[in-house]
């Protein structure tokens, strides 16, 4: 069974360039473009992990990935955040809310890779990516 | 009989520059409010001029000989009732071409209101589109470092393939030694045909070599069979294998798809970089931005001026109190003799009037900076 990664992004382009990256790479994906939607495809699919846009309509990011951390049915669901926003306080808001990483936009599609097959221990199809270094909280 | 004449002493140089002050205030208006209506300046020029002649007959020149007293006569009062009459006709005219002036600066706010609502519309949707321009942006570049990834991924995938057809050209390099080993399986074949043979001719004696020889003739045929089946499967598993070879070299060459591929992602990624650096000497935001505070001065300048027209009421409280006193002038000057002082003392009341009806010079920013920008500032009684 393909490793299923779920895209919580309300942008058409960026959540269909995410798509284009991991199933490049093998991976299943699901989409959500909000964070109320998001947070209820992450309660019936129980996808392997999460990527999360932070700025969003409704439901934030920094929201969602909290109610995912404090339901007992998501919160062992590692949630990558992906957002445009990339000052250090930004970074650091994300982070406290549980995430394991996060990856300021534009992001390289290697680190991207890097970071799911790290974080879902699989592996990728093809080449093996380039060293990442995303901001992660391990 | 000589008429009888009384003194009247009045201050002249006091006088003298309430009167200038009036008339060069009236004057100041017309000249300011010129910009936006000519007509006004003849009109309020002349009765600053009106004033200033007014004033002069009434107390005197400060350059006679009277060291600044001047006499009243019934004649003199005849023509003191035709100046409080034309002060009448200025002030009339004063308020008028006042009131026309508000009308109009009230049109140009209006209108000015109206534009600054549509700077402001503007200043949002250029917001919005910096935004959209910034998202774009990055969504250019990320589409380029995908497509970066997905022509890397490329290239070492063709990289893999050719070496793994190279491999399989070794094996079929391997046929020819097969072929070898066949070759030395049938020749051992005929010698053990011939060894069989001589071992007949022996007879009893060869009866042994016989059987050595038909095994050996057995095993040769036996390694016959295993070379021909090796050479049948290197065949079946090699066959095309240098065709192919050629076609992914030539796919392969570099000057082909994937350079073709790099360098529209770097013509992507040039783009996107002049894009940037449009946008940034455009300073959309910072134009509009600066178009907004300019009209805000604006705005603030007409309210500014209109509080300042306004001052109009002063003035004209002013003129009032200014005539009312020369009516009680002109009948103290009547009783100057059974009333010795009561001229001066009314004077002295009338100086502390006209005070009390003069507002504190206003020197706000929106002032400030008409007269550092536009011209010279109107001080209206200052």
């Amino acid at each position: 069974m393909r490793t299923t990664i779920l895209s919580i992004e309300d942008q058409p382009d960026i959540r269909r360039l995410i798509r284009m990256t991991l199933e490049f790479k093998g991976y299943a994906v699901i989409e959500a473009d909000d964070g109320e939607s998001g947070v209820r495809m992450a309660r019936e699919r129980k996808p392997d992990l999460i990527l999360m846009d932070v700025m969003m309509p409704g439901m934030d990011g920094i929201t969602a990935s909290r109610v995912l951390a404090e339901d007992a049915s998501t919160a062992h669901i590692p949630i990558v955040m992906l957002s445009a926003l990339g000052r250090a306080s930004d970074i650091d808001a994300g982070l406290e809310t549980g995430v394991r990483a996060y990856l300021v936009k534009p992001f390289s599609p290697w680190e991207l890779i890097s970071l799911v097959s790290q974080l879902t221990q699989s592996q990728p199809q093809g080449s093996t990516p380039s060293p990442a270094t995303p901001h992660t909280t391990e | 009989m000589p008429s009888p004449r009384t003194t009247v002493s009045i201050p002249a140089l006091p006088a003298l520059a309430l009167t200038l002050v009036l008339a060069l205030a009236s004057s100041g208006v017309g000249w300011w409010w010129s910009e936006a209506s000519w007509w006004v300046l003849p009109c309020a020029t002349a009765s600053g001029a009106l004033l200033t002649w007014a004033g002069l007959r009434l107390w005197g020149h400060p350059s006679d000989n009277t060291g600044g007293r001047t006499d009243a006569s019934p004649r003199a009062t005849a023509h003191l009732n035709d100046l409080q009459r034309q002060l009448m006709d200025a002030l009339r005219g004063s308020e008028d071409s006042a009131l026309q002036v508000i009308d109009r600066i009230n049109t140009i706010h209006r209108e000015s209101t109206e534009q600054l609502a549509r700077i402001r519309r503007t200043d949002h949707n250029g917001q919005q589109l910096t935004r959209i321009m910034n998202e774009k942006a990055m969504v250019d570049s990320q589409l380029g470092s995908i497509l970066q990834m997905f022509v890397e991924t490329q290239e070492k995938e063709i990289e893999a393939n050719i070496e793994r057809l190279r491999r399989l050209q070794e094996v079929k390099d391997l046929g020819t030694l097969v072929e070898d080993i066949g070759q030395v399986a049938r020749q051992t074949n005929f010698l053990s045909i011939n060894a069989a043979i001589e071992a007949a001719r022996a007879g009893e004696q060869g009866r042994s070599f016989a059987v050595l020889a038909a095994e050996i003739r057995q095993l040769a045929n036996q390694v016959g069979r295993v070379a021909d089946d090796i050479a049948q499967r290197i065949h079946k598993a090699t066959d095309g294998i240098d065709e192919e070879l050629a076609r992914v070299n030539a796919v392969s060459d570099r000057s082909t798809s994937s350079s073709n591929m790099r360098q529209v992602i770097a013509d992507i990624s040039a783009m996107q970089d002049r894009f940037t650096q449009s946008m940034d000497q455009l300073r959309l935001q910072e134009v509009i931005a600066e178009v907004l505070s300019g009209h805000e001065q604006i705005e603030m300048h007409i309210a500014d001026t209109l509080s300042q027209v306004g001052s109009q009421d002063i003035l004209r409280q002013q003129i009032e109190c200014v005539q009312e006193a020369l009516q009680q002038v002109q009948a103290l000057d009547g009783r100057a003799e059974q009333e010795p002082g009561a001229l001066q003392h009314y004077m002295q009341a009338q100086r502390d009037r006209f005070a009390a009806l003069t507002p504190p010079v206003q020197r706000g920013p929106a002032s400030s900076a008409m007269a550092a920008t536009d011209g010279p500032a109107i001080e209206l009684f200052g």
